[in-house]
């Protein structure tokens, strides 16, 4: 007897179908699993055993074939068990699906017969056509595809029960304890360039020593990113589903990802890879920020890899025969000392060979993707003892939404978001100067020189001052705020 | 006759153990590199300028040909040679027991009074805005600064020099090496408003046994050393010496008794150099009078307002937006606008303080 029932396989992001083909013919008992299945899809063989006869079902002494077609796609993870289950199930006659519908089934079998949740189901879903059969946990997560006809298990024997459907309790996700830029004290300078960063989608490095509250101020910069629309949510939900960081309330995710990998990490871990293409720390900050704190200290190559996926906005693994695409379109945020021992330049002892070394490790094409660099400095006693309550993290968000708006409207013919995306011509349409604003960029272009690159810049940040102060046309404020966020050359 | 005289230099130049001593001593008794050149040996041993090894050397090197193709490789490039027989030989280093015999220049010697500026490669804001605005204020009163182009003080002190008036680089290299290699622009800009000079040949790579040499000529040149930042062995401290063994004024830039940056100066002071706050320090020691001209720069009320605090003692701009009710935006263009008067000056701990005359 044949049976087939189809399952899904993920490549980065992107679902296939996959046809799950059981027969059962006579000879010696053999349980077979092909189709390019990894080591977790072969031992499915022993849950799958065991889990039928818990559950009441026979297990038949036969031959088993199972084929996972198409056959030249690897198969991975222990979402299969179900399937198998099923199609071994339907093809000894012990159950039947209804006829003329298909079936998706994906979960993982423990040795009683229950069924537990996987990660992934969010982009499964959105491939199924038909009735998709899963784990009681992820029914939740699967719902948020709006129209899909769901059959969500308990334990395996619930296949032959009247479908019952968990009730989803849709109570506010559990806010993490609320974080605000109120909270921080003094840091004027930082907190408005992190408005400024995140209003224009401008990549922003800090510079200063230890001690400054750089952390604090960097992973509160998703309380002042503009929401997410429906559409980047539900990619975001779906890199989080694969990366099963999902928790099963079957919300969206509403918050823009905050990732800070440290910086003793791997090139896979940063940028995703390891022999089993998962998505790297650049894909679970898509949609949201990537804070790398000690900049410096990070491996050369991941950082040369980096500015790749700055530029491309999102990245291409290859492992064997395999490629997939993930998405990674964030904000890169970063600090660094300014020199090895990271002490004032009074007390500093480091040689200037040294000072030059350890800037070097920060190459000059990266250090230029770096709109916005800001020196910073520790509090004193005076700013620490203050009691004076800064601008909460509400208000600042309005002005961003509302910078964030005036962007959209502006490049709703082009392919682009943010300000920080222009290109040259872009600069040239876009940065309109007010009359006096251009007289006071001669003036200052007099004063300080500026290579072709750092002139662009300073006008895609002015804009984006100028979008948050809701004017039309950038003016000498503007540009002088700009050029306060330029920095030092590398 | 000038290239003629010019070649007899550049072989001269190529003689091993024959020194700037020796050459100033052989010139004074022969009175031309051409008789040099040609004196018989028994004439160059009777004028007692030359030991063996150096007079061998001088015979060697006599057998070979000028040394054509390297004239016309410096006519190409652009590069002058200045040398002991040349009339406009500056003044100020005939005075020194060692002037050197050539001196390879791009672009012009200004002749004005001059002052030298030096300091750490590895300055402070607080070292670096005083560098610039001294030398922005003495430039704009006809003074040519002199200094090394080396990063840092040196930097900063020919960048703010450019801003109103001349400036000269002296190498540690050759002229057409780039070293530091990112000021690349500031040499280019200096040999079109200035000079930039060396006394060793194309292609000398920078050497650190060439600074404390080139130190000489930059004290030579000038009528004083103003020292701004100096670590407590800084090869600046040479040039100081340098100048007192010359008999030059030397100046110094106070700096907080903790920063490791300032130990050197202030040490100076200590032992009797001249304490500089401001332009008018150096102009009244050299003996000269400031030039009425003197651009009124005018300030707006919010500038008056922030100079007036900044007056008592350095702020922050978050301690200048908390004390004005000011906005952050209009405090980074009043800041931006003082800067580019030259009245401000970032501190290290990004304090802005007064700096003025």
């Amino acid at each position: 007897m044949l049976a087939k029932i189809w399952s899904c396989c993920l490549v980065g992001l992107k679902p296939f179908l996959v046809s799950t083909e059981v027969d059962i013919s006579s000879g010696l008992p053999a349980f077979e699993i092909v189709g390019l299945a990894d080591k977790a899809v072969k031992e499915a063989k022993e849950r799958v055993r065991t889990a039928l006869r818990n559950s009441g079902y026979e297990f038949h002494y036969q031959r088993i074939t199972v084929n996972l077609a198409p056959a030249d796609l690897k198969k991975q993870g222990t979402g299969f068990d179900l399937p198998i289950a099923l199609g071994i199930l339907l093809a000894t006659g012990q159950i039947s699906l209804p006829a003329g519908q298909n079936f998706l089934a994906m979960g993982e079998l423990s040795l009683q017969g229950e069924l537990r949740s996987i990660a992934g189901i969010l982009p499964m879903a959105l491939i199924c056509q038909g009735t998709f059969i899963i784990p009681w946990e992820n029914y939740a997560e699967a719902r948020l595809v709006k129209s899909l006809d769901l059959w969500p298990l308990k334990c395996l024997s619930d296949i032959e029960k009247a479908r019952v459907y968990p009730v989803v309790r849709l109570r506010e996700r559990e806010r993490k304890k609320a974080k605000d830029y109120n909270e921080i004290k003094g840091q004027l300078q930082a907190k408005r360039a992190l408005e400024v960063a995140a209003a224009g989608g401008h990549n922003l490095l800090f510079l200063g020593p230890p001690g400054c509250g750089k952390t604090m101020l960097a992973e509160r910069i998703v309380t002042i990113l503009p929401c997410l629309s429906e559409q980047e949510a539900l990619e975001v939900t779906k890199v989080q589903s694969i990366a099963g960081l999902l928790n099963e309330q079957g919300m969206l995710v509403r918050e823009r990802p905050f990732r800070s990998p440290h910086h003793t990490c791997s090139v896979s871990t940063l940028l995703g890879g390891s022999s089993s293409l998962k998505p790297g720390e650049v894909t679970m900050a898509h949609r949201g920020v990537l804070f790398l704190d000690e900049l410096t200290e990070f491996r050369r190559d991941s950082l040369e890899a980096l500015r790749q996926v700055l530029e491309s906005r999102e990245i291409t693994l290859t492992r064997q025969n395999r490629t997939c695409i993930y998405p990674a379109d964030f904000l890169l945020l970063a600090s660094a000392n300014k020199c090895p021992c990271g002490r004032s330049e009074e007390l500093c002892t480091c040689t200037s060979t040294e000072i030059k070394r350890y800037r070097n490790k920060i190459s000059g094409p990266l250090w230029e993707r770096f709109d916005l660099r800001l020196d910073l400095m520790p509090l004193n006693s005076q700013e620490l003892r203050q009691k004076k309550v800064g601008e909460s993290s509400a208000i600042i968000r309005n002005r961003v939404e509302q910078a964030a708006l005036r962007q959209r409207k502006r490049f709703r013919a082009e392919n682009i978001f943010h300000n920080a995306g222009m290109n040259a011509r872009q600069v040239e349409k876009y940065c309109i100067l007010s009359p006096e604003a251009e007289e006071y960029l001669t003036e200052m272009l007099e004063h300080i020189q500026l290579s072709a690159r750092a002139y662009s810049r300073i006008l895609k940040v002015a804009l984006t001052i100028a979008d948050l102060a809701d004017d039309e046309l950038i003016n000498p404020y503007h540009l002088a705020e700009a050029f306060h966020y330029r920095g030092e050359e590398n | 006759m000038k290239k003629q005289e010019d070649l007899y230099w550049l072989a001269l130049s190529q003689v091993k153990y024959l020194g700037p001593v020796k050459c100033f001593k052989l010139l004074k008794f022969f009175g031309s590199a051409e008789k040099i050149w040609s004196a018989a040996p028994e004439e160059l041993k009777a004028s007692r300028c030359l030991d063996k090894p150096a007079l061998s050397n001088l015979l060697a090197v006599r057998a070979v040909p000028l040394p054509e193709e390297e004239w016309e490789k410096l006519r190409n490039k652009g590069i002058r040679l200045l040398t002991l027989s040349d009339n406009d030989y500056p003044l100020s280093l005939l005075q020194m027991p060692d002037p050197p015999p050539l001196l390879y220049v791009k672009g012009e010697l200004p002749e004005a009074p001059a002052l030298a500026i030096v300091g750490s490669r590895k300055a402070t804001f607080y070292g670096l805005g005083a560098a610039e605005q001294l030398a922005y204020a003495l430039a704009a009163q006809g003074i040519t600064i002199v200094s090394g182009l080396a990063r840092g003080i040196d930097t900063a002190a020919h960048k703010g020099a450019l801003k109103t008036g001349k400036t000269i680089a002296v190498l540690g290299c050759g002229l057409d090496v780039y070293y530091p290699p990112e000021n690349k622009a500031l040499y280019q800009l200096i040999s079109e408003r200035g000079a930039v000079i060396s006394e060793f040949p194309l292609g000398t790579k920078p050497d650190r046994v060439n600074f404390p040499r080139c130190n000489r000529i930059i004290s030579g040149l000038s009528a004083g050393v103003l020292l701004v930042e100096a670590a407590e062995k800084s090869g600046s401290l040479i040039t100081a010496d340098y100048a007192l063994e010359q008999g030059k004024e030397v100046f110094a830039v106070p700096g907080m008794i903790i920063s490791r940056q300032s130990y050197g100066t202030n040490r100076l002071i200590q032992e009797g150099a001249k304490l500089v706050q401001k332009a008018e320090d150096i102009l009244h020691e050299l003996g000269i009078k400031k030039s009425a001209k003197e651009d009124n720069v005018s300030f707006s009320a919010e500038e008056k307002l922030l100079l007036s605090i900044i007056f008592e003692e350095a702020r922050s701009i978050e301690e200048l937006t908390d004390e004005t009710n000011l906005t952050l935006p209009q405090v980074y263009k009043i800041i931006a606008d003082l800067e580019r008067k030259n009245c401000l000056v970032r501190l290290s701990n990004n304090k802005y303080t007064f700096l003025t005359d």
